[in-house]
């Protein structure tokens, strides 16, 4: 089998195609081009199959208990708890935001529901508080890239999934790479608060203001708590820790704090399984495409070619490292994943890379290209809920996005700090 | 020229409205039993003791059902993730050629696969599931059926790209190459 299919796919892709029928079709010209029809039936067999795995439950299970979270008032209270925390600093509610961040990460695991939950919630009142709207909207999206990092994580449970790779490891692995962020993006702030004089908005709360706050907030933060706890414990596994993140969240939502009713519940059950749908649909071609690789020969010889160009492993990540941040400038954090991990993910193994430090490297740079122009998802997000043009907050971020690209570096050249977790918790 | 393309359009709006709205209601459904069965294990073995072994078949099941069912929303609504810069900088009249030529092809592969389908169907009625008595034809059934919905939905789009060159009027909302025709999400 030629490998026209990657040219086909790579032309429809530019043109707008959806990735979804792109990897169908490119493979399906190819083919024809061919002369190997017969192999149609194999193409629609790896699509099956790619979709018919338990492991996958955990994508919609995710999402569901994000958005469950999210319309029942849970991201209120933690940004409540957050203001209650750092609020009194300088610039404050710009630490809120990223704390808030940090805190809805243990319970979204998706950096859009992050990036729109608080920047609904922080940005207007950043405004009111003298903030300018291209650093309030900046802040909301470098912080917001915190969300598929820390665990759960979406991104995390399909690199699992097409990879395989374990998801309980990987949750594990990005605990420190996600704090990292998040205190990179809170020390960042301080400096700014100094130089560009960023209000303090807030008075100090005692601790009985903390503690009252805290008691909104607990409920939710516990979650992430109970995920990790009955994983490790060997309660549940990783997919069915998704559903006991749905089970918690609607319990807490519809029973405890009842601000769910039925009619926004029947909403939310249907933007999940739409939601949702797209992305295993997605995973569905993926598992397609990676065959093809295999199967063409081509993921051998972009190997060789690689390693031909040197054979430094040092070197080599570093090239990988600029093209998936190239990458992740055009192209959504998941559809990446599902398209490059697996061609490049069997290259790093061989040459003696971990393969949760690679899987981390990749989510890690992936997801904060979700924040870089020109087609950060994650920037229209903050554009959308800020009113603020998307170029004026490119401006804005850009002190954020060398930290985060920090980060980056040191994951790849310190691979104890994604390691040693899982290794702690008996992971790997 | 136009009447019989708008009668056609019209037509199959007609049908494929409801079949996309329909699956997606019927996927939310097949989520709630995904989640009850996925809780249902951990207690039955938490509490009981007890595995409950046809529960991964039958949440594999609903999952399957439940993401091919949400296909022909996705595809009407424009919610399929695309690479929409190179497309939204060409020619207004560029872009609408390529969106057809997409989708025409899109049309074209999900009809091969379709074909293909029949082979997958036959060979489900000689299989039964592992541990529930169910005949894997049910489940392999959805694959047709979502395929030929997708057709009539790309024959659709299609049809109003085709349209629009001919009218030379360039005003449909486009995600990417696909125009939006279904927005709701209720």
């Amino acid at each position: 089998m030629s490998i026209a299919f990657f040219w086909f796919f790579v032309l429809l892709l530019v043109l707008g195609t959806p990735v979804v029928f792109a990897l169908l079709i490119g493979p399906g010209l190819s083919l024809v081009l061919d002369g190997e029809t017969r192999y149609f039936a194999a193409l629609l067999a790896r699509f099956y199959n790619g979709i018919d795995s338990f492991p996958l439950l955990a994508v919609p299970f995710f999402i569901l208990a994000g958005e469950l979270m999210n319309s029942g008032g849970i991201t209120a209270a933690i940004v409540r708890f957050a203001q209650s925390l750092v609020g009194h600093l300088r610039g404050g509610l710009a630490q809120v935001n990223i704390l808030s961040s940090m805190l809805f990460a243990g319970i979204s695991g998706s950096a859009v529901a992050d990036a729109s939950a608080i920047g609904k919630m922080l940005v207007p009142e950043m405004v009111r508080s003298g903030y300018t709207r291209p650093f309030a909207a900046a802040v909301t999206a470098a912080a917001a890239v915190i969300g598929p990092i820390i665990p759960p994580s979406g991104i995390m449970v399909l690199y699992g999934f097409v990879m395989n790779v374990s998801i309980g490891a990987l949750f594990a692995a990005g605990i420190v790479p996600g704090v990292l962020i998040g205190i990179g993006l809170m020390l960042t702030t301080r400096l700014l608060a100094s130089r560009y004089k960023l209000p303090v908005s807030l008075k100090k709360a005692t601790w009985q203001e903390r503690g009252q706050s805290f008691r909104g907030a607990y409920l939710a933060l516990l979650m992430p708590l109970v995920l990790l706890g009955g994983m490790l414990s060997g309660l549940f596994t990783a997919t069915e820790a998704a559903a006991v993140a749905v089970a918690y969240a609607l319990i807490v939502t519809r029973f405890m704090l009842r601000s769910i009713d039925n009619v926004e519940l029947r909403r939310i059950f249907v933007a999940t399984v739409q939601q949702s749908g797209v992305i295993l649909l997605l995973v569905g071609a993926a598992v397609t495409l990676g065959w093809l690789v295999t199967v063409s020969g081509m993921a051998s010889a972009i190997a060789q070619r690689m390693v031909s160009l040197t054979d430094n492993v040092l070197l080599l990540l570093l090239l990988v490292n600029l093209l998936l941040f190239l990458v992740g400038m055009f192209m959504d954090a998941g559809p990446a994943i599902l398209i490059l991990g697996p061609i490049l993910a069997p290259i790093f193994t061989s040459i003696g890379v971990h393969p949760v430090h690679f899987a981390l490297i990749m989510c890690v740079n992936l997801t904060v290209g979700l924040a870089t122009p020109p087609m950060g998802l994650v920037l229209f997000v903050a554009s959308s809920v800020s009113g603020e043009r998307v170029e004026n907050i490119v401006k804005a971020i850009l002190p954020f996005l060398a930290v985060e690209f920090l980060v980056i570096m040191l994951i790849t050249y310190f691979p104890s700090l994604t390691l040693a977790v899982p290794r702690m918790l008996g992971l790997i | 020229m136009l009447r019989p393309i708008d009668k056609a359009i019209h037509w199959l709006a007609t049908i494929n409205a409801p079949i996309a709205r329909w699956g997606r209601s019927l996927a939310a459904c097949l989520l709630a039993i995904m989640l009850t069965v996925a809780l249902a294990q951990i207690l039955s073995r938490a509490v009981f003791n007890y595995t409950l072994d046809w529960g991964e078949d039958i949440a594999r099941m609903s999952l399957v059902w439940s993401v091919l069912l949400t296909a022909p929303i996705g595809y009407r609504s424009g919610s399929h993730v695309a690479i929409s810069a190179f497309a939204e900088a060409l020619p207004p009249r560029w872009l609408y050629w390529i969106a057809l030529l997409v989708n025409l092809l899109v049309a074209w592969i999900c009809i091969m696969l379709l074909i293909e389908s029949r082979a997958l169907v036959m060979r489900g009625l000689s299989i039964t599931a592992a541990t529930v008595p169910i005949q894997m034809v049910w489940v392999y059934a959805v694959v047709p059926v979502v395929l030929a919905a997708l057709v009539m939905v790309a024959i659709e789009v299609s049809l109003r790209l085709a349209r629009a060159l001919l009218t030379n009027r360039l005003d449909l909302l486009l995600s990417g190459v696909v125009p939006i025709v279904d927005g709701s999400t209720d």
